[in-house]
């Protein structure tokens, strides 16, 4: 599990790269045992999946969760505990990651502050006028997933 | 003993349910606060569960509602209510136990971490067997 980027540039953040780091492993490594899944296919990372969650208080942000289509559809395999899963149950799952991932983000973000309720979409997140604050990747079995914290831009 | 899960994520009611069926209970499950209220007004005072876990944030009805809403049906005060959810914030956690929840379990959290809650509220059967 590798850090890959830390775009912060200026000013104090609430999430620092260590801290999305260690929640994002900590979420995967407890949810999804990895032993059994089998690395990716060539070509598997071409259809992307994203979910995302909203911090909203205080500190207003979104919380992402990004990967490959058959990375969600392993990881919902393994949650579910299923060998079929369904689009709803590939959605749900990625938004409960994010869901979790999100609660503990808003934790170290300046109270009050509430968690909206999770989106899962197909394709890759653009942001579009929000400004990505950290990011991190999980490898999980070889499937990169990414979890990256995002802010408007000011 | 029977649980009723309330979470609005299938994987998460799944994951819960495995655990507590292995613990040695029979599993009901309900997607939102309302659900869980309807389920359990839909059953006889024999057939109500002995424990709740309550995820916090769901659409219709939240945890925390939903735990007021129990609190307030003498006919329910035998259910035990955990929250199990993101919310880890101290003064959430108090919210919760002033609410009427008798127990906390944050996510992420292990599958030893969910036997000891259990053993906690003295519902474990496995390890009380054991």
């Amino acid at each position: 599990m590798t850090t890959i980027d830390d775009p912060w540039t200026t000013g104090e953040h609430p999430v620092s790269v260590e801290d999305l780091q260690t929640i994002a492993d900590e979420v995967w490594a407890t949810f999804l045992d990895a032993g059994d899944v089998p690395p990716p296919a060539d070509g598997s990372a071409d259809a992307a999946v994203h979910a995302t969650i909203a911090v909203l208080g205080s500190w207003t942000g979104q919380v992402v969760v990004e990967c490959s289509r058959d990375a969600a559809e392993r990881m919902a395999q393994q949650m579910l505990m299923v060998t079929e899963v369904s689009e709803a149950d590939l959605d749900d799952t990625v938004g409960e990651l994010v869901n979790v991932v999100g609660g503990n983000v808003k934790s170290l973000v300046p109270a009050p502050s509430s968690l909206g309720l999770p989106v899962t979409v197909t394709g890759r997140f653009t942001g579009g006028e929000e400004q990505e604050l950290c990011r991190v990747e999980v490898d999980w079995a070889g499937h990169p997933v990414s979890v990256s914290v995002w802010t408007q831009a000011a | 003993m029977r649980a009723l899960v309330v979470d609005d994520s299938r994987a998460m009611r799944m994951m819960i349910g495995r655990l507590l069926q292995q613990a040695g209970f029979e599993i009901l499950q309900a997607g939102d606060g309302q659900e869980a209220l309807d389920v359990l007004g839909g059953l006889e005072p024999h057939e109500l569960p002995t424990l709740c876990t309550v995820d916090w944030n769901m659409p219709v009805m939240d945890g925390l509602t939903f735990v007021q809403s129990t609190r307030q049906r003498p006919e329910w005060r035998n259910l035990t209510l955990m929250m199990v959810t993101t919310e880890s914030e101290g003064h959430q956690v108090v919210r919760a136990l002033a609410a009427g929840a008798h127990e906390y379990l944050i996510k992420p959290f292990t599958a030893e971490a969910m036997a000891d809650k259990l053993d906690i509220l003295g519902l474990d059967p496995s390890r009380s067997a054991a």
